[in-house]
């Protein structure tokens, strides 16, 4: 693997961490995205935006290779972490996946216990020597998924009996427990109440501190509140990119324009 | 008023077409009960624990308590149930970790373009008779393990006592590979099946976390779909107790002794049934087909205790698309 | 358990580069590799049981096509078993199975009815259809050798009808019953609801709303459970022996003559090592497997996409 030789370069902060240059995709014949290029920063939340159908769970799920196994998938170009080319043959998708985790759009806990749930990941990576720190993981990954105090008293007890916003946050703790670099989450409030949206939008906030955040969103208030950067896909091609206040005060193209004021509801 | 008059009618036909499979149910278990009655009656709980069929044809017939059987027989049905445990065991052991290699292959690691046709395969297997398997068993099989494969093992793993000598004839072996063979697409089917109804979700949500293949198998597929396999694994038992062709074809003789080895020659008691029904009918007493009745009754209970276990445990596992076209 | 909290403000950037991310440790990546390295083991061992399941299914088919093949002939095919013919066995075979589906398919069509129909009015019948589907169950995990002693001594000897087509057509019958009815539940069941309250809705009593609508949708799906059923009773043979007994001529009669069938061929003549008993025994292998692998796999098929809701 040449991920273990490639030293971890630090850089400067502004250097595109994540770099996707003229990437086509396809399922069989059908195109679903079209000359994408894109880069994202370490340290910040990315959004991705579009309407219905424009590709948004397509290009997240080509960051950590999740759709490599669906039949007729495949895609044209180059996607690099760290100039690492991560289609490139010396990188091991399964691997990939412990350097970039992801949070789905609707939780989706094991039918284990809360503890088990987060604990799964170090387990099958052996990411400790005793049980000790094992529990040090898996407090810890509770606490940054704001889930700790909530649940510190009945680990035991099946995830299945959370509630589904608890269940979000601990399949945040559960991504976080093997300790990605880089989070991607597929409209990660779109299946929890108001209450539970505006805790998850705050634990992304506190979550670019340590990790790259990118985040497909169709809540346009919610990605003006979390996000740095915000990218808006339409069709399958990327629109308009920009930094997120003056994406969101000046777009300087039509069609983001009307999508913003909420005319453009699907493809 | 007329129309609803023809609703009941209807109803009524259908109600009692419908009634018509708990009717041949139960008169099908009352005919083997009343005929098995002089044997429960005469041979007691010495049916169950003794090794003895002697049903003594040379013998006269003499009367005890009213009920007639032939001097000097004794009928005691260990050996049976012995051979029939032990085949279907066999059966069990072999199919099981086959099964599910091929329900894995099918599910987890075939694309879709080869899983098809293997799937239909395994499928296949399920349609061919069993008589044709029995055939298949006496000149491919039956010779092919007598020949090679028994001495191979009596030579070399004789310090295991159930592989130590001496061959006879195709034994025991024999009988549990066919019935294996012929439990195998029950096994691989359902659980085919159970495992294909695993959520994506959680399959995804192993995936992201760095699971191998072989993980996300063993962590979350196997366990989600665990009682559905359980439950085909005991249907494939139920089917492997009750085949009779396959089995009546290579048990040969039937010589009745207690089986130590793989080779002992056997008699299940499906092939035992089958094979010996006009010898029962030369017994003046009627004590000989008395007894294979109650046999047969001891079959029964044996195979519907384990159906039933099997279709309870494969309804919690949700219900299957292959438990419907299964014949057990 | 004591861990001081990432929130309270640290350096994220400092005790971000001092972590030891887990995909850059190098014993994490050792394991990994061991971890692959049972994972291509164990796609190895499914591959390797796959082999091992469908080497007998090609051995049972090659060897059976090939010699049965070789064996095909006018005088085996059109002649009696006396003379070492199959036609008597072919018929009588043809006979067994029509009779048993005449009787198992408005038995079980009916029933089948019932249960997708009437069976949800009252907790009476609810119970009373539990009952049904569970019995069909059991029936169909019976074994067919005890058929074949109830009805040796229910019908060849009671009845009097003697080893006859009747006696074997029946018990055939009983062991398609289950699959009958369970097919045609199904079928009745995959009509989407809409229709069936849009006919009532019409006017159409209960009857009417069956025959006319239900019915003629269910049909393919209750056709394909006929043919499995088919493939079921064209295979059996163990119950056969004590009802239908054989007869190396023509069938003769429903009742008190008794019938051929080419699973008694099989059975008898594998056991005789003469070439031409052999022949005659790889002939019929190689129709019955033919008949019964085609019935049967276009029942599956069918029975495969009725199951998907
Ligand atoms: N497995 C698949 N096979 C074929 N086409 C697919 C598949 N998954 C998605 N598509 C198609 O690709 C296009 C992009 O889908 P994608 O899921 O990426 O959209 P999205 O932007 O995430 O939409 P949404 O906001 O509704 O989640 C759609 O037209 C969709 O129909
Ligand atoms: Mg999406």
């Amino acid at each position: 693997m040449r991920e273990e030789s490639i030293p971890r370069n630090p850089g400067p902060v502004h250097e595109s961490y994540i770099k996707i240059q003229d990437l086509n995709a396809f399922y069989g014949n059908l195109q679903v995205l079209k000359n994408i290029r894109l880069d994202f920063q370490e340290h910040q939340v990315s959004a991705i935006m579009g309407p219905s159908g424009c590709g948004k769970t397509t290009l997240i799920r080509i960051l950590n290779r999740m759709n490599d196994d669906v039949p007729g998938f495949h895609i044209e170009g180059n996607v690099t972490i760290q100039s690492l080319d991560i289609y490139g043959r010396q990188v091991d998708p399964v691997l990939l996946k412990m350097r970039v985790g992801m949070v789905f759009q609707s939780p989706n806990p094991f039918p284990f216990s809360i503890y088990e749930n987060v604990a799964f990941g170090p387990k099958i990576h052996k990411l400790f020597k005793r049980k000790k720190e094992l529990n040090r993981i898996v407090k810890e990954s509770l606490q940054r998924a704001a889930l700790w105090d909530e649940v510190k008293d009945r680990l035991a007890e099946s995830a299945m009996k959370l509630s589904g916003g608890q269940q979000q946050r601990l399949c945040i703790a559960r991504a976080l427990a093997v300790q990605p670099e880089i989070l991607l989450m597929d409209e990660p409030a779109s299946a929890l109440d108001p209450g539970s949206t505006s805790k998850i939008e705050e634990l992304i906030v506190e979550l670019k501190q340590n990790y790259t955040v990118v985040i497909v969103t169709h809540n346009i208030q919610q990605a003006a509140r979390i996000a740095d950067s915000v990218v808006f896909l339409y069709k399958g091609e990327v629109v308009e990119t920009g930094r997120a206040p003056t994406f969101f005060e000046n777009p300087s193209n039509p069609m983001t324009e009307k999508y913003l004021s909420g005319q453009l509801s699907s493809v | 008023m007329v129309k609803r008059y023809g609703d009941t009618v209807y109803k009524s036909l259908t109600l009692i077409v419908a009634a018509s499979s708990i009717l041949f149910i139960i008169s099908a278990v009352a005919v083997l009960l009343f005929n098995a009655y002089p044997s429960i009656i005469s041979n007691g709980l010495g049916f169950f624990t003794s090794a003895n069929w002697n049903p003594s044809l040379s013998g006269t017939v003499e009367t005890v308590n009213g009920i007639h059987r032939l001097t000097g027989s004794s009928f005691g049905i260990l050996v049976f149930i012995a051979d029939t445990l032990a085949s279907s065991a066999i059966a069990i052991l072999l199919a099981v970790p086959a099964g599910l290699g091929v329900a894995i292959f099918l599910t987890e690691v075939a694309p879709r373009r080869i899983a098809a046709p293997i799937s239909f395969m395994v499928e296949m297997l399920a349609g061919i008779p069993s008589v044709v398997y029995g055939f298949w068993g006496l000149i491919v099989l039956g010779p092919y393990l007598f020949n090679t494969v028994e001495p191979y093992l009596a030579e070399h793993l004789s310090f295991i006592p159930i592989f130590s000598g001496p061959i006879s004839s195709p034994g025991l072996l024999s009988a549990g590979i066919i019935l294996a063979i012929m439990i195998i697409p029950i096994v691989a089917s359902i659980s085919r099946d159970m495992m294909a109804r695993t959520p994506k979700e959680s399959r995804e949500g192993a995936k992201a976390l760095g699971l191998t293949r072989w993980e996300v198998t063993r962590r979350i597929v196997l366990p989600y779909a665990k009682t559905g396999i359980v439950g085909s694994i005991v249907l494939g038992l139920g089917r492997a107790l009750g085949e009779t062709m396959a089995v009546a074809m290579l048990a040969g003789s039937g010589v009745q002794v207690l089986p130590k080895s793989l080779y002992y020659p056997f008699s299940t008691i499906a092939s035992y049934m089958v094979l010996n029904l006009d010898a029962a009918l030369t017994d003046p007493s009627g004590m000989y087909l008395s007894a294979i009745m109650e046999l047969g009754l001891v079959l029964l209970a044996i195979t519907v205790t384990v159906n039933v276990a099997a279709r309870l445990l494969i309804k919690q596992g949700f219900a299957s698309s292959s438990e419907n076209v299964v014949r057990v | 358990m004591q861990i001081e909290s990432e929130k309270d403000g640290e350096g994220p950037k400092g005790s971000d580069i001092a972590r030891k991310l887990p995909w850059q440790d190098p014993r994490v990546l050792f394991r990994y590799k061991l971890r692959r390295l049972a994972d291509k083991m164990v796609v190895a061992v499914t591959i390797l049981a796959v082999v091992v399941v469908l080497y007998p299914l090609l051995d049972i088919l090659f060897m059976f096509f090939y010699r049965g093949a070789l064996a095909i002939s006018i005088p085996r095919l059109t002649g009696l078993t006396l003379q070492f013919g199959l036609a008597n066995a072919i018929v009588g075979t043809l006979l067994l199975v029509s009779l048993s589906t005449i009787i198992a398919v408005p038995l079980g069509v009916l029933g089948g009815i019932y249960l997708a129909e009437f069976s949800a009015q009252d907790q009476m019948s609810k119970t009373f259809a539990g009952t049904v589907r569970f019995l069909s169950d059991v029936l169909s995990g019976m074994p067919s050798i005890l058929l074949g002693y109830v009805g040796f001594l229910i019908l060849v000897i009671d009845f009097g009808w003697g080893l006859s087509p009747l006696a074997g057509g029946l018990i055939l019958s009983i062991l398609m019953l289950p699959y009958v009815i369970k097919t045609t539940e199904l079928s009745i069941r995959k009509v989407p609801l809409k229709l069936r309250e849009a006919a009532t809705a019409l006017g159409a009593t209960k009857t009417q709303m069956v025959n006319r609508m239900t019915f003629p949708l269910a049909l393919p799906g209750i056709l394909t459970g006929i043919i499995l059923s088919m493939s079921i009773s064209i295979g059996e043979t163990a119950p056969l022996l004590f009802t239908a007994g054989f007869s190396n001529y023509y069938p003769c009669g429903l009742t008190n003559c008794q019938v051929g069938f080419l699973t008694y061929i099989i059975y008898t003549f594998a056991k005789i090592p003469t070439t031409d008993s052999l022949s005659l025994a790889y002939l019929s292998a190689f129709l019955l497997i033919s008949f019964s692998l085609v019935l049967n796999m276009t029942a599956r098929i069918g029975l495969r996409r009725l199951s998907k809701i």
